[in-house]
């Protein structure tokens, strides 16, 4: 598990990688940026950090589902990578990347639409304050099926995650597109360089960033604004601002 | 327009006291990989060749920070990391936590270019290169003499070294007087406009185990796209968080600024005394800032231009050169 935190006052940052015991990465990560002299910690050196720290730890099986384990075994079968942003199209029954013509099972329901090949999310949240204080966090499993070792772009600053005085961003979807594109920098490098609004950074770096990759990402800006996008079927969000305005949404 | 080339050694407090045996090495490595490097320039290798075989030199030069000559972790053992790549097509690759192998710059690029992803560390990277079957060997080979006794100051003083370190304030500088420049990079440019980054360190002194920097960080140390390639040196934390290499690139195009312009911007508003880049465009411009004492560093390009340097150009090092 893998993830990263970065306050925009003043883009401190934490990150860490490789994690199998610790039940909140994201916690750990922040841990890293308050109180290691580090920005990212891996693998072993992650894991000894968290125990040092006194985090919570359990047992590997407690975040293995059975769901996973299927859908590895039929990944492997169909020897791909299954990519986690699948979310099937209203009224399909199946969004199966890579998988043709896999049987489709009566699975888990969403907002009353039967979801057969559903890959749990990177999750992400970003935040503004009355201050105009960003900050954004993201957290993963990585791929289904990913090589042993392989970091996507929930840790990496700059891809999946980033904060600064003008906007905090955290994104989800195929990681190494995400990395090619340094998603999260450029929407907040659109705003501070080349001027551009919240929204319009956003669209633009869904637009004319990922060429064949497909990935989504939410933001908020220093002025209080929110903006998603998604070059993908679907993304889970939900968003919310002081005004008022609540969404919930998938599609 | 014309091919480009740029390479580092290192940013750091590199004093100018720093004595010859210290200081002669480095110079030779850096012109050897220099010549290097514009002999593949010149005969049609591609940038992302290029990039590679210079850090592969660099990686197997002990005077650096970098494969053979790896500072060493708390534990006293050595985490390599390095990052390339590909202007032209964005695609990259990046190592962490490599121990065994000998050039970690090769490993990034079959990351990069045999597996569906980009980043692969720690026992995963390891496993990766034994698959592929690349050079590995004994920590023994990596691990240097000045870089044990350079853990043991860092662990006296308690504190965690920039990865060029300087003896303790005003203790006699030991026997093993010269410190060694850490992380080695290099860009290059062709003459059509292809741009290619390459970068690779054994990261911070005394660095806590599974501590990663900037260098395999996309953005951060390492960055090519169709505007610039740049590769960073210095403080890792400090270059994450200003998404350094990404920045320049990302000035020359949204802001329009030049490739020094864009350069100098980035340096001058990271803290003093934590970076040093190498990068060039498109069009065959070099520029080398730093704002820490000095950086190694050489580039040259194809009207003739050629540098090799250490402090900042204007200060002469061998006034204070002792042993002249």
């Amino acid at each position: 598990m893998e993830a990263s935190i970065m306050d925009g006052h003043g883009r401190r940052c934490g990150a860490v990688s490789g994690l199998t015991t610790v039940k909140n990465p994201v916690s750990l990560a922040r841990l890293v940026m308050d109180r290691s002299p580090h920005s990212y910690l891996a693998f072993d050196g992650a894991e000894e950090f968290a125990r040092e720290q006194g985090v919570e730890v359990v047992d590997n099986s407690y975040f293995i589902t059975e769901e996973n384990m299927s859908m590895l075994k039929r990944a492997k079968e169909a020897n791909s990578i299954m990519y986690d942003y699948r979310v099937p199209a209203p009224g399909v029954d199946s969004a199966s990347a890579g998988l043709e013509g896999a049987k489709v099972e009566n699975g888990l329901l969403m907002n009353g639409l039967r979801i057969s090949v559903y890959a749990p999310e990177t999750v992400g949240c970003v935040v503004v304050d009355s201050n105009g204080w960003c900050a954004a966090a993201t957290s993963t499993g990585g791929l289904m099926n990913k090589m042993s070792g392989r970091i996507g772009d929930s840790p990496l600053i700059g891809s999946g995650t980033y904060a600064c005085g003008d906007c905090a961003v955290s994104c989800t979807g195929e990681g190494e597109a995400i990395i090619r594109s340094t998603l999260a920098r450029d929407v907040a490098a659109l705003v501070e360089y080349k001027g551009l609004s919240l929204q319009e950074a956003v669209d633009y770096a869904i637009k004319e960033r990922l060429d064949e990759g497909m990935a989504g990402l939410i933001a908020v800006s220093r002025n209080g604004e929110v903006a998603y996008g998604f070059n993908t079927i679907g993304m889970f969000r939900g968003c919310a601002t002081e005004d008022g305005f609540m969404e919930v949404s998938i599609w | 327009m014309g091919w480009a080339i740029a390479l580092h050694g290192g940013a750091g407090d590199i004093p100018l006291s720093l004595p010859a045996e210290g200081r002669a090495p480095r110079e030779a490595a850096l012109r050897h990989c220099l010549e290097l490097g514009v002999a593949a320039l010149k005969a049609n290798r591609p940038p992302l060749d290029v990039v590679e075989l210079v850090v592969r030199e660099l990686e197997n030069s002990p005077c650096f920070n970098a494969g053979k000559g790896s500072v060493l972790t708390t534990n006293g053992t050595v985490e390599m990391e390095a990052c390339i790549m590909d202007g032209n097509t964005k695609k990259c690759g990046a190592v962490s936590g490599l121990s065994t192998v000998v050039n970690a710059i090769s490993l990034a690029r079959l990351v990069m270019e045999r597996t569906p992803h980009i980043y692969l560390a720690f026992d995963g990277a390891e496993a990766f290169a034994r698959e592929q079957g690349v050079e590995t060997a004994h920590s023994s080979h990596f691990i240097t003499p000045e870089n044990v006794e350079r853990l043991k100051n860092a662990k006296e003083a308690k504190r965690v070294q920039i990865d060029y370190t300087e003896p303790i304030k005003g203790a006699i500088p030991s026997s093993i007087g010269d410190s060694q420049i850490g992380t080695v990079g290099c860009v290059a440019v062709d003459g059509h406009g292809i741009l290619a980054s390459a970068t690779s360190t054994g990261g911070l002194v005394n660095k806590m185990a599974g501590r990663i920097g900037d260098t395999p960080i996309i953005g951060a140390g390492t960055y090519a796209n169709s505007y610039c390639a740049v590769s960073a040196t210095g403080k890792g934390e400090s270059i994450i968080q200003a998404t350094v290499a990404r920045d320049v690139a990302a000035l020359m195009e949204y802001k329009g600024l030049s490739l020094k312009e864009a350069a100098a911007y980035v340096i001058e508003r990271t803290p003093k005394g934590n970076v040093g880049l190498v990068a060039v465009s498109a069009n065959g411009e070099v520029t080398m800032p730093f704002n820490t004492t000095g950086m190694f560093r050489a580039c040259a390009t194809e009207d003739g231009y050629s540098e090799i340097g250490i402090w900042p150009s204007g200060i002469n090092g061998d006034l204070e050169y002792p042993n002249k």
